[in-house]
């Protein structure tokens, strides 16, 4: 357009037609309308448009299948859900800076309690600590899954946590898609793991199968084991944390095997699969 | 509120409201990726960013401007992931891009493949808003806020990318319905 002795003229009286044809011309600019230039690139312009708003339609079937997958992602209880869960921001914070003191220190004791009694071997156990858990923190948080918060407690007390405000029951980490949360769990990954060579307590706590069942017991899906439900081998979980993900009520887990680890998230409601996906190193 | 429903968890206002918008979303992602493969792919990358996303949408803006938003993103982002450039008719050859003369008023199917070709070789900068302009029906004001530029860069832009189109659109392939003098043709060039 701009080769030509004449282009910006040219590109004016182009750019004035585009503009009257679209209904976006300013009032002196109309005043050019019937000019004969304008009137024969003004035609040009409605031939372009037509042609660019000429498309295909959609293969039959297409809205479907299109629809059908992207309800998919609500889960199947999405009608009766209610207005979406707000989380405040403050929700965002790593529940390390959120937790009292107290609670963090009774947890950490739970954790050593447990592992001195041996974890996995003793249904008694998990009762034991379930009672101790719920002593040293809100009722609430307890339920919210004895094996997340006891991992939280654990890096809180190593990040030295300063303290917040408790979590309301039920209250989760909520994430806006899943690259957040995938990268916020390699960070707790990497903390474990970090951590993991001071004790074996807390090591165990993350990558205990039967705990991982219970987690999801206790944070509202109740029939449904994520573990299962992502088909996966239950000594190979590394991670269970119930979250939401875009106002939806999940669980995510980090598998192996190995250091190979990956990121699967159940739809709480749905119990099934809704991501899958390498963890971010 | 079909929105409102939608974003508190009605199934039913959720499913009305992605057939309603359905129709113009494809039609955006099937003009920037040129072909109804692609197409099909962005279009269900866009419906899902939707839903994912709904939460998010404050009612500041017309639900459809911040759909087309979601949806035109995720249409660039689902073909630059495929690092895909649409492609070109095979009709498209060199001798094409040095014509002036507008195109023909025939939308047949040849003309259909020609101008998914032309839009192909049309900078981006200037096909989105082309694009958001007439198979949206945007005004300037929306692309604008969809694009994060100025009305005045939209218009602009969207005048160019239609020059280009006149330029690259040939007039002489006697296509159905194409037969003529070109030179009776009209032009952008005075």
């Amino acid at each position: 357009m701009t080769d030509r002795p004449d282009a910006p003229d040219a590109d004016a009286t182009a750019e004035l037609a585009s503009a009257l044809h679209d209904g976006e011309a300013a009032a002196h600019e109309r005043a050019r309308a019937d000019d004969p230039e304008v009137v024969a690139a003004q035609r040009v312009v409605a031939a372009i448009a037509a042609q660019v708003g000429d498309v295909p339609a959609p293969p039959a079937g297409l809205v479907d299948d299109h629809v059908a997958a992207a309800l998919a992602g609500l889960g199947d209880g999405a009608d009766d859900r209610g207005p979406g869960v707000v989380v405040p921001i403050a929700g965002r914070r790593p529940w390390t800076q959120r937790l009292p003191l107290g609670a963090v220190a009774a947890a950490v004791a739970v954790i050593a309690l447990v592992g001195a009694l041996g974890f996995a071997t003793a249904g008694d156990d998990d009762d034991t600590a379930d009672d101790t858990a719920t002593a040293a923190l809100d009722a609430d948080e307890a339920g919210d899954g004895a094996v997340a918060e006891a991992f939280d407690a654990e890096t809180g007390a190593t990040a030295g946590g300063d303290g917040g405000t408790a979590l309301a029951g039920g209250e989760r980490e909520a994430y806006d898609d899943y690259d957040e949360l995938a990268g916020a769990l390699a960070d707790r990954v990497d903390r474990t793991d970090a951590a993991g060579g001071s004790g074996a307590t807390a090591d165990d706590a993350v990558s205990s199968p039967a705990p991982a069942t219970e987690e999801a017991e206790r944070s509202g899906a109740a029939g449904c084991d994520p573990v299962a439900a992502a088909g996966l081998d239950p000594a190979e979980v590394r991670l269970v944390s119930p979250v939401l993900v875009a106002d939806r009520l999940v669980t995510a887990l980090v598998h192996g095997p190995g250091d190979d680890l990956r990121l699967s998230v159940v739809d709480d409601e749905a119990c099934a699969v809704v991501e899958q996906r390498p963890l971010p190193r | 509120m079909l929105v409102a429903a939608a974003q508190g968890g009605d199934r039913a206002a959720m499913d009305a409201l992605l057939r309603r918008h359905h129709a113009r979303i494809w039609a955006v992602c099937r003009r920037l990726a040129g072909n109804d493969a692609d197409a099909a792919d962005a279009t269900q990358e866009a419906m899902l960013l939707i839903v994912r996303r709904l939460g998010t949408f404050d009612g500041r803006s017309r639900f459809t401007t911040w759909a087309h938003r979601v949806a035109t993103n995720a249409c660039l982002d689902e073909l630059r992931r495929r690092n895909r450039r649409p492609v070109p008719h095979a009709d498209d050859d060199e001798a094409h891009h040095g014509a002036l003369a507008g195109p023909s008023l025939d939308t047949s199917v040849s003309d259909r493949l020609d101008i998914d070709a032309a839009l192909a070789a049309v900078p981006e900068d200037f096909r989105v808003p082309l694009v958001l302009r007439d198979v949206a029906g945007h005004d300037y004001a929306e692309i604008a806020e969809i694009l994060g530029i100025p009305p005045g860069t939209v218009r602009s832009r969207i005048a160019r990318g239609r020059a280009r189109l006149a330029e690259l659109l040939d007039p002489a392939d006697p296509g159905p319905g194409n037969q003529g003098d070109a030179g009776d043709r009209p032009t952008l060039r005075p």
